[in-house]
């Protein structure tokens, strides 16, 4: 019953936040109007061709990262591992930094994300299969592939034109305007959250460790697939909007208590407000020092760094 | 003529290229209550992981009804045994109705009406049911214990191969834990359990295996260990009395290590 209650709450408050997005902006439109008033073309326009691809993008990446926490917290049995643990993204931002030095157009450089993405997914994979299954393997090869690559991005940093340079920043920091996102993540994303879904008790039961998993009939190849589809799923978050801190870190620590440990409601709940979260995120960092726009990840780091302490104090204060 | 259900051949095995198991060989039968004895670091947890293949040997085979485990896929040696261990780490907030379910994982992939009913009837007979509602990171050891066994009863009641299971507990929790085990073992559950406390092990099993550096000293019957023996595998002298209620054999080290293990040491 309880969960029924989350999960309706979740759904209004998705609505809510799309509704949001919608109307909020350099200017702001009520969307019911236009829906009784069609002769309002500027305002339609604007709607159906900048806001709501833009607010649909961030909803399903906000959805991605989310899921991609709730999987790696359980998967590394550590409640601080976030997407961006496996240096998938660091081989999306080396990708997307060496499009941007060599002045390759926004629509093709997205390619070099992808490239990058599909590299270090490539080098994890061929690391981890060695490994038999293990998870530590796992974040230790994470590790490492992700400071290689921030290596190569500072090293991009130190010999790049400035304007090159904040081109990258502002995309490492989260932007989720369409022209530089891959349309396809938008389609390809639900299927893969879909699909790790579908591996629910596998990952509960990936959550109490390797032996424990194995001993209760989980394959090593198991392990590996769905640790492959996280990390395509975190690669396609990046393609959607950059590398955004804190949504998969925090939302998954919101949605324990309201649910059950069970990843088979975790998943749908995280997904659910991990999209609504950065909806709202987005549409602030639209409309905040408008006409101009603040790249989601400040909206997104303050809000999780303040959600942490927040976190913190009332563990503080029950403890006392 | 008792059915051998697993079977180590010449086994040898280790960790980091190192042997701790050097030449094992073992038979298991059907309806066995075996329990491993021997100091710590003798091999114990190393022969469970063996034949849990959670450890694959480095030369030998083990065999589960004649076939190699290592050819046998995880979810089906799973559904035909299960395992007890401890869990280090974080443990998730699952409840302890949901935890036992996951002992149906090997056998298919929902929880059909079928699988429910047998998961609640497990719950009754293992005494948690008025466990069932809580978090598991809240029970105290025994009662996770018991949770534990239950979880595993789901998963197979065929073989039970438990790590230590009474480590940590109280007497009265160590007797409930045997007991349950002892009425499945009736039942017909084989049961391989590493144990350290030798009473509850001369109490419960029916048989069993002594070992030290990796290698079998005593492989029998509880009432064929004698004084003598016990000193070859702790290396310090105990004494032995027979109880006079049940008859079986109690033992209680005494505490001078004996001379010769000193003079072997130096």
């Amino acid at each position: 019953m309880k969960k029924t209650i989350v999960f309706f709450t979740l759904l209004l408050l998705s609505a809510v936040s799309i509704a949001i997005g919608i109307s909020l902006g350099s200017e702001t439109i009520n969307p019911i109007k236009i829906f009784y008033n069609k002769s309002d073309l500027l305002s339609t326009e604007i709607i159906t061709r900048l806001r709501l691809p833009r607010v649909i993008t961030a909803f399903i990446s906000g959805s991605s990262l989310a899921v991609c926490g709730v999987v790696f917290q359980s998967f590394f049995r550590n409640p601080l591992a976030d997407p961006f643990i496996t240096g998938i993204s660091g081989g999306a931002a080396l990708g997307y930094a060496i499009s941007v030095v060599l002045a390759i157009p926004p629509h093709y450089g997205i390619f070099f994300s992808i490239g990058g993405s599909i590299l270090a997914i490539f080098i994890l994979s061929s690391l981890i299969s060695n490994f038999s299954g293990s998870t530590s393997s796992f974040i230790l090869s994470g590790i490492s592939l992700s400071f290689i690559f921030s290596s190569c991005v500072m090293l991009i940093f130190a010999i790049a034109k400035s304007e090159s340079v904040h081109k990258i920043i502002i995309w490492m920091m989260g932007d989720l305007n369409s022209a530089n996102n891959a349309a396809f993540s938008i389609y390809l994303a639900p299927l893969f959250i879909l699909a790790i879904w579908s591996f629910h008790r596998h990952i509960d039961l990936i959550s109490l460790g390797d032996d424990f998993a194995k001993t209760s009939g989980v394959n090593p190849w198991e392990v590996l697939l769905i640790f492959l589809l996280t990390s395509v799923l975190v690669a396609l978050s990046v393609l959607m909007g950059g590398i955004i801190p804190f949504i998969g870190l925090m939302i998954p620590h919101i949605i324990r208590p309201l649910s059950s440990s069970l990843t088979f409601y975790s998943i749908p709940f995280s997904a659910l407000c991990g999209g609504a979260f950065l909806v709202i995120c987005d549409s602030i960092s639209r409309s905040i020092i408008s006409p101009y726009e603040l790249p989601v990840g400040v909206i997104t780091g303050l809000l999780g760094g303040l959600f942490f302490f927040m976190t913190i104090f009332r563990q503080r204060s029950t403890s006392e | 003529m008792k059915e051998i259900i697993l079977q180590c051949s010449n086994v040898s095995a280790g960790y980091n290229k190192k042997n701790f198991i050097t030449d094992l060989s073992l038979e298991i039968y059907k309806g066995d209550f075996l329990c491993l004895i021997g100091q710590n670091g003798a091999g114990k947890s190393t022969v469970l992981k063996l034949l849990s293949s959670i450890l694959k040997p480095y030369s030998g085979e083990i065999r589960l009804r004649g076939q190699n485990i290592l050819n046998i896929g995880h979810k089906k040696l799973s559904s035909q045994m299960a395992v007890v261990r401890n869990i280090n780490g974080i443990i998730p907030d699952f409840l302890v109705k949901d935890f036992v379910s996951f002992g149906s994982f090997p056998h298919g992939r929902a929880l059909s009406k079928i699988k429910q009913n047998i998961c609640s009837e497990i719950i009754k007979q293992t005494g948690i049911d008025d466990l069932s509602k809580r978090i598991i990171t809240t029970l105290s050891s025994g009662e996770f214990q018991l949770v534990q066994i239950a979880r595993a009863l789901l998963q197979s009641r065929d073989i039970l191969l438990l790590d230590e299971p009474v480590s940590n507990l109280d007497y009265r929790h160590t007797v409930e834990v045997m007991n349950l085990l002892k009425e499945f073992n009736h039942q017909g559950t084989t049961i391989v359990c590493a144990i350290h406390d030798l009473n509850t092990a001369l109490n419960f099993c029916n048989r069993i295996v002594a070992l030290k550096k990796g290698k079998i000293l005593f492989d029998g019957k509880p009432e064929e260990l004698n004084n003598k023996l016990l000193e070859k595998i702790y290396d310090i002298d105990f004494i032995s009395i027979k109880n006079p209620v049940t008859g079986k054999l109690m033992v209680s080290p005494l505490q001078e290590v004996t001379k010769k293990y000193h003079s072997s040491k130096e």
